[in-house]
């Protein structure tokens, strides 16, 4: 069980636990802190992210990143970046299903916006970055030249069941813990908070699941011919391959439990089992 | 001296007037860390859009000094310096 979910889970996965999406959550004084002391943004984290803010918040903090860690071997600077994550706005990732039972949780509206890392980064447009309430209702009046749609619940689930298909892992981010605002489908090229977290080691910006792969050996056939589909969907380096014998294998302490490969495996050889049920990873975050 | 060592990117911003309209060094990067930052953000219900940008590079840890956003200016605005 990770922290959160001892501090917020209830006896659940903290995002599973209904309370959190609650407006005693959302008015509490950890969520309704004044962001300027902590990062230098006036307002809450979820004004910041319902405002005009948002865009010089996010690739501001991308750009701050080269200097708020000079040194990435200095672990108390990684750490420090990571805590203030905690409490504004880092992530997790979770697989499709929790993903599914976040939507259902999560109050409506339920908005989708082109994604910020991909656009300024790249300039692509994905309507990936699904907004929960409040960021939902706030930035159609406080950002009304950014283009959105509001999506049911069911619009919602179809949107995320087609990204995976796409390869795109799903993350919810905080703001902070334990208030869910958003689910971001993600790709590795763009995404901010998965380079902070794969290349500064920045654990809160992503952290890893509560779950892991595990690939059933009998199962697995090497995909025969062509490319392992599993290895081209894993954006965490956990998925390896043996050409001796031609199949698939997981690492599970690298593993995020995105559920990715399970997803693009023809054999069905892929799992994603509890973290909590694996001593060698059941505190790997 | 800082470790690893990180090439910079520097942007001229009076050679790079409107970045929005090019983006060449942006899409020129293979790892994705050239970046647009708005420079002021617009008023809350503003019907219009933030305007002005300004370019920024991020994650240089993984920057291999290819050059090819140098390479990829038209106006000259963009240069990678190695550390010293």
């Amino acid at each position: 069980m990770c922290d959160f979910c001892r501090r917020f889970g209830k006896g659940s996965k903290w995002y599973l636990n209904p309370e959190n999406y609650s407006e005693e959550t959302l008015k509490s004084e950890r969520v309704q802190r004044d962001m300027m002391d902590v990062i230098g943004f006036e307002g809450t984290m979820i004004n910041i992210l319902s405002g005009p803010a948002r865009q010089s918040f996010e690739e501001g903090l991308a750009a701050m990143v080269d200097t708020a860690v000079p040194d990435i071997r200095d672990k108390e600077s990684v750490q420090s970046l990571s805590l203030i994550l905690e409490g504004s706005h880092g992530g997790q990732v979770v697989p499709l299903e929790d993903a599914m039972k976040i939507v259902d949780l999560a109050r409506e509206p339920i908005m989708v916006q082109e994604c910020y890392c991909r656009k300024y980064f790249g300039s692509e447009s994905k309507f990936s970055c699904m907004w929960l309430y409040p960021v939902s209702e706030e930035a159609d009046t406080q950002r009304p030249w950014e283009k959105h749609r509001e999506l049911s619940k069911k619009e919602a689930k179809k949107l995320l069941e087609k990204l995976d298909g796409e390869g795109c892992y799903h993350a919810i981010y905080w703001a902070p813990v334990p208030y869910p605002i958003v689910i971001c489908n993600c790709d590795p090229l763009f995404c901010i908070g998965y380079k902070a977290r794969m290349d500064y080691g920045v654990s809160n910006s992503v952290l890893k699941g509560e779950y892991v792969a595990v690939v059933a050996h009998e199962k697995c056939d090497g995909c025969q011919e062509g490319v392992p589909r599993c290895l081209t969907r894993c954006s965490f380096e956990a998925i390896r391959f043996s050409p001796q014998i031609k199949k698939a294998f997981a690492d599970i302490q690298k593993c995020f439990g995105c559920g990715l490969c399970r997803g693009a495996c023809h054999a069905e050889a892929i799992k994603l089992v509890e973290r909590a049920s694996i001593p060698t990873v059941m505190e790997v975050w | 001296m800082e470790w690893p060592l990180r090439p910079d990117v520097v942007f001229d911003a009076n050679k790079c007037e409107n970045p929005l309209t090019c983006l060449k060094c942006m899409l020129a990067c293979p790892y994705r860390l050239i970046g647009l930052i708005q420079t002021e953000p617009p008023p809350p219900g503003s019907s219009e859009g933030p305007k002005s940008f300004q370019l920024i590079s991020a994650f240089r840890i993984l920057c291999t000094a290819c050059r090819f956003c140098e390479e990829a200016c038209p106006k000259g605005a963009v240069k990678v310096v190695l550390p010293q």
